[in-house]
This record gives C-alpha cells, sequence and structure tokens, in this order.
C-alpha cells in the first residue's frame, strides 16, 4: 500500500498545524466516469467526458463518501442506488452513483468508489472522504507537526 | 436534487426480500423496474452487471441486508464543515 504524506503549504506566514486545523486532511482529488462506464461509452463511440477536479476532504465523521452532485451531473453519471442519511431534521434519501476517483501528484492508486450525491459547492468541496473508505486505510494525524499520512488499499 | 424515484425497484426487492435473504445475505442485488438481473459479490460486479445489461441508465444495486443501514454525515448535514468561533 503506497503511503501519501500531506504537509499543508496553503499559506507560508500560517503554521502547519494551524491549515491543518482549519482545513483538514484536504486531498486534490478528480472524480472521472468508472472504468467500467468508459468502457461502455467507447464501444458506444461515446465522449467520455473530462473529469472533474477539486478538493476532497477526508470526515471521519461521515459514515460513506459523498460527491458533489453537480459534478455527478456532469460526468453523465446515473443513479445506481439510494442512502438514507440521518440528520436533525430526519432521514433523507440521496442518490448514489459510481464514480472513479484519483488523487493526481499522490501514489494513490485509482479508486473505483460509490459515491453519494450531495451539495457540496457551497461548501467548496468535490468529495468527503468518510469511513466506508477509511476502514481499508492507515490514517496518521500528526497534530504538533501539522501533517497526516494516508495509506489506501488499491480497489474499492 | 431529489433522489431518482426507485419505488417500482424497491417494491420488487421487498417482494425477494425473503428469498434473497435466505440464497444470498450480503450479496448486492440489481433490479431496473421489476426486473431482478441477480445478486452479487460486489457493489462494483453489481454496477458492471447493470451497465452490460441496459447502459449507463438508471438501475437499483441494493445490498442484501436484514436490516436497513442508515448513513451519518454530520458535518454536511449540519453544514458545519468550515464554522468559525
Amino acid at each position: 500500500m503506497p503511503i501519501y504524506n500531506v504537509h499543508p503549504t496553503a499559506d507560508p506566514r500560517v503554521s502547519a498545524p494551524d491549515l491543518l486545523q482549519h482545513f483538514g486532511l484536504l486531498l486534490t482529488a478528480e472524480v472521472a466516469v468508472s472504468d467500467a462506464l468508459a468502457e461502455v461509452l467507447v464501444a458506444q463511440n461515446q465522449a467520455i467526458p473530462p473529469s472533474v477536479p477539486g478538493p476532497a476532504l477526508v470526515d471521519t465523521g461521515a459514515s460513506i463518501c459523498a460527491v458533489d452532485e453537480s459534478a455527478a451531473l456532469k460526468l453523465g453519471l446515473q443513479p445506481i442506488g439510494q442512502s438514507n442519511v440521518s440528520g436533525v431534521g430526519g432521514t433523507r434519501v440521496h442518490n448514489v452513483y459510481m464514480a472513479k476517483v484519483t488523487f493526481p501528484g499522490t501514489p494513490i492508486p485509482p479508486q473505483q468508489w460509490t459515491l453519494t450525491g450531495a451539495d457540496l459547492k457551497d461548501q467548496n468541496l468535490l468529495l468527503l472522504i468518510g469511513r466506508d473508505i477509511l476502514r481499508a486505510c492507515v490514517l496518521i494525524y500528526n497534530g504538533p507537526g501539522g501533517t497526516c499520512s494516508l495509506r489506501l488499499s488499491n480497489g474499492s | 436534487m431529489d433522489a431518482h424515484d426507485f419505488s417500482v425497484e424497491l417494491a420488487a426487492f421487498e417482494k425477494r426480500k425473503a428469498e434473497l435473504l435466505e440464497l444470498c445475505e450480503g450479496k448486492f442485488a440489481v433490479l431496473k423496474g421489476e426486473h431482478f438481473l441477480g445478486a452479487f459479490d460486489s457493489y462494483l460486479a453489481a454496477y458492471s452487471a447493470g451497465l452490460k445489461e441496459w447502459g449507463n441508465v438508471p438501475f437499483l444495486i441494493k445490498q442484501v441486508l436484514r436490516q436497513e443501514r442508515s448513513e451519518t454525515m454530520p458535518a454536511l448535514v449540519l453544514g458545519l464543515i468550515h464554522a468559525n468561533l
């Protein structure tokens, strides 16, 4: 399993522990159509939509992963399931999509993930990475050092 | 955005649920309308089978479980991903 060491460097005037506290564990990600869907589109002589880049936040409070639903729509992904998400106002049903997630510039291999559609735009996020993925990871959060290490296995 | 209406697929799943629990608890059932495609070992295998059968259209993949799961995303639900005190 490759290890990815995260060193937040958004602003040199701000210390790494402060950056990590403020932004959390943010990764640069891209969401694309799954390999299986790409094969279908190629077989049908259809164009493969370009991947959508954006920030992914590791959220240990979330039991599942979420994708900004506008990105799923841009990619032409179709719902293939439903998630029941509990909140203060009760349970809400969300669409579920299959997509390929990559982390450019990192040793993390491409992933084929099921992602729950949600409105993340207002929070400037493309993805939330929840515990369904973290269950296959080793995550070390070094608050005083302002760094994180993530080991993520290959596959879904 | 409103969730896709899978009411027909969910009703078809419920009709078969007892049988599926007996035969393949934990596997991933694939349905479109009332058509049951099969039950697969993984979500990805179920997805590939559904794509192959119907193409890139909505269909339902549902894990065969005795109890429905409810998910939590508190930061998203509460809109507290970036909060200032």
